[in-house]
């Protein structure tokens, strides 16, 4: 299967990070990348699957975001190339930036109503191809040389069939995650057939129905954020919509996927790397320091955070003399 | 060849494994048997098969017991070792058993070593047990994460967001409401669902088990599922946890409080809380605070409330009531925490099983226990529930062959066929007559007889087994048929057959008259009994053909009612019998959710409340609270419940005094003085008592003697040995005495037995306890047919003289006018007590010296937990109430005692009766005194020429001491020999070097003993009151007074108990050999004579070990 196409969801509005989120769309928070140069949230996820081989990528975006985004990277360009008009790195950036803007296609998901509708509503766009998915709030830094899209993407060519990217993640967090069951593949040791993914479990469910061999006590395996898809999916989707089959209102894509186990290949790939979860309390900041750390700015980071922690003692020490 | 004990455990042959394990032992000479036990210990220690372990731990436990301690070719006497002993009490079993292995292999093995043995194996083989119930339990699916939360931050639950959906109108918060119904079990099948039968043996452990819905007849309209449990949140960072029917409500605010069973009547809701998941196990000790607990679940600064209703039915109803509450909280709790598939509804099969996982959790956690049927009220209808074969994979899986967790296989409309399924519920409702007996007894003993016999392979009870397995097969038969009349004839043929055979005690005289009279008066009509849970006498059924069975429901009531009132006194009755109206349950635990205006708490809540409020204090009440009690006061429209609230809410703002509030106060205060007037009671002496106690010049550390005082073993020369070869001239002489009736039996019988009952009240020598002679007979009746078999071997009459006190006499008395015509050939007396003491409030520092400074037995780590708990209560209630204070809190008879078995033949002479009794008998010249428990003592021929060859006064027969019998003794005590009850012991250590135990039973030669109180016999028989009571008086001041603490029960509610202990001042029997003036000898005498039976837990030993035959040959009631 070769992915050449993804999809990013974004009609998200990113209630946790209110105010901010109000005035700037979610994926549109800069951060500074691994490069040192500053992006939005956006650009990053998208460059992710770009240096992972993907060609074409489809945004799902809420009703007029389109225009607010394209603003957005325009006025970006601009202001870097005006701002720093000497400097090359800027003009470097501005040039991605038209790039991606190129490359970018968008979907409108006009209501919101679930997951797998917001996937759904790419199914135009993306057509009868494979493709990746990719969550508009969440970043990705691998543990090894290569992009985690791209650890999903190999796996998905050398399997021949629809990955997930899972992690195993302890059993009080599971409540924030599709879970999946499932069984190591002799020869691939980071690959498990997919047996049944539960939505956010609770831990009682989990143990009962979601233990997988050969991991921890007490852990359990997470969808990562990343999917590489058969367009099969689309088909279950709309076989969804059209019977109305929901999860609390909503189209979920769990429901899709544990469908898709008995329609073709399906697996689950223990991804080498972390990710972070934008959508959370001090979620931004994390990512943010993680981003450094991973990157050119490590040095720097981490002379700032322990600067930081050692006059944060400082102040606290003389308060209480 | 003969197999070898081992051979019984690892065998492949199956008819070699279900040889009797007791016969096989009994056949060796004991020199080979002790080779064979040698080798099965190392089998027990080098296994590593759970069930081997423990089958080799209880063999080793019966062969100590029942062959070893009774074979005569072992020295009789020995000593208890200390080291091992105390290992033994606090639950170091294997250590115990390597000292005293060890200490028989240097001095060879003795027969009190080996009683010892025999307590530590069978204790460890159920420590084993145990231990195994915990770990699989923990490890059930589902269960496990529950174990691994190791903060508030960790905690993976999340509360249902609709229970966080305020109603905008009413301010409401919705309120989920589960009704669980309780289970009965239709086939009793040999109590095949203890864990332990069900892991060993699981196609064996089978039941049928129905889900009921339950209404008090007469009380209640129609059945209900009778136990409903709600959850709501609250705006408080708390747990408020409320029992409608025990009427306690808290607000926990604190995991130290949660996980605090003890401390008040809601541990078993703590219990459900905990194994529900809501506060994972793991958090206790975490020092995790409570709110940051709730914070993560519910939201921050708020909380959770639990309210539970059994609908009042009695405990003791052999309906799991309990064990399905906690399933019910778990249910309710798992789904607002969305640990369940659907808010509302049934459970689907697979969370019904984590539900019934986590009730034996739940059950562990509080200390109580259960089979593992009694969640089934969470399935619906009938099902059969069967034990399962454990697989790779399950947490059993190589450990034992069964799973802890049953299959459960639902007999339903599907499966039995619409029309035989209706039929089948309609006869079972009209036709089956369940009631509550009012016993409630601890089931616990019987569970553990049980799992040992089953474990031995008795023969009788083997047999017994293969025929309950057999009836089972045909009760299910006669359920798919809907034949019910056949149905009642074989649960009638279990209880008459087998469950009789494997365990005698799960019958008593109540059921067996309950049973003859509903024959009696209802003929063919009456179909069967049907015994339910351990044992009878509490819950049971009555088959009855259906066409009659709603109608005579208040007949059948009237009858059970009489024939408890012909035992009252004589059996454990915790309260009045009803007969209940019960349907099947076809649905389960069933839940719904009320909003808005509809999400108000029953009335009988909301009166609990009311009554805990303070004058003023519901201002302080937050605004959902204030908006509950709105809502429901703008609902009133008159019901007599809604009513209720009402009073209860006046009540509160105009409190009256606690005597009027007390419906039964004023009438146990009038019944009280009359006791005293009757009894005499002192006033003066008691308050001198009180301020001693309460100053410390009296208590329990005060009733050692010094410590410089030395006490050591007795010489053999300081007793007499009745058990070697008699001198056949002294025989002779005394054998003439025995002829001329000059010997009276005097029965000890002022004492109710606390021990026997715990403190229930019940009057001991009554207590219909063992089957002998057609029917069950009392302990004093068996006295009388010993004395009636003497008496026709004798060819003369021995008179017999009954002792009773104000707490007995009027029991004694009213069953002695029953019996009297069986006994006419006797010269029986009765005598009333004359003394009386009122009981106090014990001091804090008695009961931390009887709790602390005394060696306890530990129990298993939960249940010493809750006993932990239990006691810093009881300290804070004898703050509270005021140490020394007189005990008035409980009905009369219950607030007085008895001043102690010295006094009750003192009593005798004040009373008149021993005057009689010389004139009656003037030729008497020896009372041969006993405990009311000592069932073994007789008028021995032999025996009186050894008391009377010894010249002494008083002769008091001694036995050689089992590990039962700890307390004190015959020791020699600054040179002199003497009995010296345990707590005068001056450092508890002594008791470990004595040999001998006391039996109480004495020869006083009746001269001897008038002349040391200065009395002549014309002075009684003449009737000279007051040189009398002088001269007892006298006597009694140079014996000192100990101080005991004695548990009561005092009850309340529906067949609720609780104990609490209390202080009495005793004088004792035994302390007359410690006076100088008085001469006296002791009688070394067979253990069968003079053993005393003083719990029901040693009746199942007592009856096996040959001790019941020997009773019994003494005995003639024909």
């Amino acid at each position: 299967m070769n992915v050449t196409r993804a999809v990013i969801t974004a009609a998200g509005r990113g209630a946790r990070q209110y105010p901010a989120a109000d005035t700037v769309q979610k994926a549109m928070i800069p951060l500074v990348d691994r490069d040192g140069v500053t992006k939005p949230v956006l650009q990053i996820i998208a460059e992710e699957a770009m240096d992972s081989g993907v060609e074409e990528i489809c945004v799902v975006a809420a009703p007029g975001d389109e225009a607010i985004y394209r603003r957005q990277f325009q006025s970006y360009g601009e202001m870097l190339r005006k701002g720093f008009p000497d400097e090359a790195w800027a003009h470097d950036q501005a040039a991605r930036m038209e790039e991606l803007q190129d490359r970018l296609t968008f979907a409108v998901q006009a209501e919101p109503l679930g997951y797998g509708h917001a996937v759904w509503c790419a199914h135009e766009r993306i057509g009868h191809e494979p493709f990746l998915l990719l969550l508009g709030d969440h970043l990705y830094i691998s543990a090894e040389k290569r992009r985690c899209a791209r650890q999903v993407i190999d796996a998905a060519k050398a399997k021949n069939g629809s990955i997930s990217a899972v992690q195993p993640t302890r059993e009080h967090l599971i409540h924030q995650y599709g879970t999946v069951a499932g069984k190591r593949l002799s020869d691939s040791p980071h690959l498990y057939d997919i047996q049944e993914i539960v939505e956010k479990p609770d831990p009682t469910t989990a143990e009962l129905r979601l233990t997988v061999p050969g991991l921890r006590a007490g852990h359990y395996l997470c969808f990562f954020g990343i999917h590489a898809l058969s367009p099969t999916i689309f088909e279950i989707l709309a076989q969804m919509m059209r019977d109305d089959v929901r999860d609390q209102d909503q189209f979920a894509l769990t429901t899709a996927l544990n469908k898709l186990i008995s329609h073709e290949a399906y697996y689950a790939l223990e991804t080498q790397g972390i990710r972070h979860n934008l959508g959370v309390k001090y979620g931004v900041v994390e990512a943010q320091i993680a981003l450094a750390l991973a990157g050119e700015g490590r040095e720097r980071m981490l002379g700032m955070l322990v600067n930081t922690f050692a006059k944060l003692e400082q102040s606290q020490s003389a308060e209480r003399t | 060849m003969k197999p070898t004990l081992i051979d019984l455990i690892s065998s492949e042959d199956a008819d070699i494994r279900d040889q009797p394990a007791v016969e096989l032992a009994q056949s060796m000479p004991v020199p080979e048997l002790l080779i064979q036990l040698k080798d099965l210990e190392e089998f027990r220690l080098s296994t590593s098969n759970l069930y081997h372990r423990v089958r080799a731990a209880v063999i080793q436990h019966a062969v100590y017991r029942f062959v070893l301690q009774e074979s005569d070719s072992l020295p009789s006497d020995g000593r208890i070792d200390e080291h091992a002993y105390k290992d033994f009490l606090n639950r170091r079993f294997e250590e115990s058993i390597s000292q005293w292995l060890k200490l028989s292999d240097q001095n060879g093995l003795d027969r009190t070593t080996a009683s010892c043995l025999a307590a530590a194996y069978e204790q460890s083989a159920f420590a084993t047990l145990a231990d195994q119930v915990r770990r699989s339990v923990r490890q059930c699916p589902g269960n496990k994460w529950m174990f691994r939360v190791g903060s508030a931050e960790e905690h993976p639950l999340r509360l249902s967001p609709s229970l966080l959906k305020r109603d905008g109108e009413t301010g409401l918060y919705p309120i989920i409401t589960e009704r669980t119904p309780v289970r009965m079990d239709l086939s009793h099948s040999g109590w095949s669902d203890i864990f332990f039968l069900g892991m060993d043996y699981p196609e064996g452990a089978r039941v049928i088990n129905i889900s009921v819905d339950l209404g008090v007849h007469g009380r209640d309209s129609s059945p209900i599922p009778p136990i409903e449990t709600r959850v709501r949140v609250i705006d408080e960072p708390v747990l408020r946890l409320s029992s409608v029917d025990l009427g306690d409500t808290k607000d926990v605010t604190s995991l130290d409080d949660l996980f605090n069973f003890g401390n008040d009547y809601l541990g078993l809701v703590k219990a459900g809380v905990i194994a529900s998941g809501l506060v994972p196990a793991s958090l206790e000790g975490s020092g995790e605070s409570l709110a940051d607990v709730l914070a993560a679940v519910v939201r921050p600064g708020m909380g959770l409330e639990v309210v539970c209703k059994v609908n009042d039915i009695p405990k003791g109803s052999r309906l799991a009531v309990s064990t399905n509450l906690l399933a019910s909280i778990i249910s309710l709790l798992m789904r607002a925490t969305g640990q369940t598939k659907a808010l509302t509804g049934g459970l689907t099969p697979e969370e019904s099983k984590v539900v019934v996982a986590r009730a034996i959790l739940g059950e562990w956690l509080g200390g109580s226990g259960g089979g593992w049927q009694d969640s089934g009220g969470v399935f619906p209808g009938i099902k059969t529930i069967q034990g399962a074969v454990a697989e790779p994979g399950d947490p059993e899986w190589q450990i034992s062959r069964g799973r802890l967790l049953p299959d459960h296989k639902l007999l339903d409309s599907r499966e039995l066929g619409e029309k035989t399924s209706a039929e089948l519920a309609d006869k079972l409702a009209r036709g089956l007559i369940l009631i509550h007996g009012g016993m409630a007894q601890n089931v616990g003993p019987i569970l553990n007889m049980v799992t040992e016999k089953y474990l031995l392979r008795g023969r009788n009870e083997s047999a017994a087994r293969q025929e309950s397995l057999g009836i089972f097969e045909e009760i299910v038969e006669s359920i798919r048929t809907a034949d019910v009349k056949r149905l009642a004839g074989l649960t009638d043929r279990n209880f008459h057959g087998p469950l009789k055979t494997m365990i005698p005690w799960v019958s008593n005289r109540y059921t067996e008259t309950i049973i003859e009279r509903m024959k009696a008066k209802y003929g063919d009509q009456f179909w069967g009994f049907l015994m339910l849970g351990g044992m009878s006498g509490g819950g049971m059924g009555l088959f009855v053909d259906p066409e009659i069975g709603p109608h005579i429901r208040g007949e059948v009531l009237e009858l059970i009612r009489t024939a408890k009132a012909e035992l009252d006194d004589a059996l454990p009755f915790a309260m009045d019998p009803v007969v209940y109206d019960f349907q099947i349950n076809p649905r389960g635990t069933w839940s719904e959710i009320a909003t808005g205006s509809a999400a108000i708490m029953p009335e009988s809540y909301l009166r609990l409340i009311v009554s805990k409020l303070q004058p003023g204090s519901g201002g302080a009440w937050t605004a959902t609270r204030r908006a509950e009690m709105f809502q429901f006061a703008t609902g009133v429209t008159g019901e007599p419940s809604q009513i209720d609230v009402l009073k209860t809410l006046v009540g509160q703002m105009f409190p009256l005094d606690r005597g009027t509030v007390r419906p039964n106060a004023a009438e146990w205060e009038l019944e009280s003085r009359r006791i005293r007037e009757a009894y005499g009671f002192d006033p003066i002496q008691h308050s001198k008592n009180r301020e001693d106690l309460l100053r410390g010049r009296i208590g329990l550390a005060r009733n050692r003697l010094p410590n410089s005082v030395e006490v050591t073993d007795v010489r053999d020369q300081d007793v007499i040995d009745t058990r070697k070869s008699i001198n056949p001239t002294v025989t002779t002489s005394s054998k003439s005495t025995y002829n001329q009736a000059q010997v009276a039996v005097v029965s000890l019988a002022a004492g109710v037995g606390s021990r026997w009952t715990s403190g229930a009240g019940v009057v001991k020598a009554v207590n219909p306890f063992v089957p002998m002679g057609h029917r069950h007979r009392s302990f004093l009746e068996i006295h009388l047919a010993k004395t009636r078999r003497a008496q026709r071997l004798s060819g003369s009459v021995i008179p017999h003289l009954v002792t009773t006190s104000y707490l007995t006499k009027s029991a004694v008395d009213r069953h002695w006018s029953n019996w009297s015509r069986e006994w006419s050939d006797l010269a029986v007396y009765l005598s009333e007590g004359r003394a009386i003491g009122q009981r106090l409030i014990p001091t804090r520092r008695d009961l931390q010296f009887l709790w602390e400074e005394s060696t306890q037995a530990l129990l298993d780590e939960n249940k010493q937990k809750v006993r932990d708990a239990g006691r810093r209560a009881i300290l804070d209630w004898a703050t509270t109430t005021g140490e020394a204070s007189d005990y008035v809190d409980n009905i009369a008879s219950q607030r007085f005692h008895p001043p102690g078995h010295f006094y009750e033949i003192p009593n005798l002479m004040t009373s008149g009766t021993l005057g009689k009794v010389l004139r009656d008998h003037p030729d008497l010249r020896w009372l041969m005194i006993h405990n009311i428990d000592t069932l073994g003592a007789t008028v021995d021929p032999d025996m009186l020429a050894q008391a009377e060859s010894s010249g002494a006064a008083v002769c008091y027969e001694v036995i050689s001491k089992r590990v039962e019998d700890h307390g004190g003794g015959l020791a020699r005590v600054g040179g002199r020999p003497r009995l010296l009850e345990g707590l005068a012991q001056p450092r508890e250590e002594t008791d470990y070097d004595l040999r001998y135990y006391n039996t109480l039973t004495t020869w006083l030669d009746l001269d001897r003993w008038l002349a040391i109180l200065g009395l002549s016999r014309s002075d009684l028989t003449e009737n000279r009151q007051s040189r009398i009571e002088e001269s007892v008086r006298d006597l009694a001041s140079r014996l000192p007074a100990y101080v005991t603490i004695k548990d009561v029960k005092r009850r309340w509610g529906f067949g609720q108990e609780d104990i609490f202990p209390v202080a009495q001042l005793e004088r004792i029997w035994g302390d007359l050999s410690g006076l100088d003036e008085v001469d006296t000898a002791f009688l070394v005498v067979d253990r069968r004579r003079g053993q005393q039976l003083k719990d029901p837990a040693q009746l199942d030993g007592w009856a096996n070990d040959g001790s019941l035959d020997y009773i019994a040959n003494l005995c003639d009631f024909s």
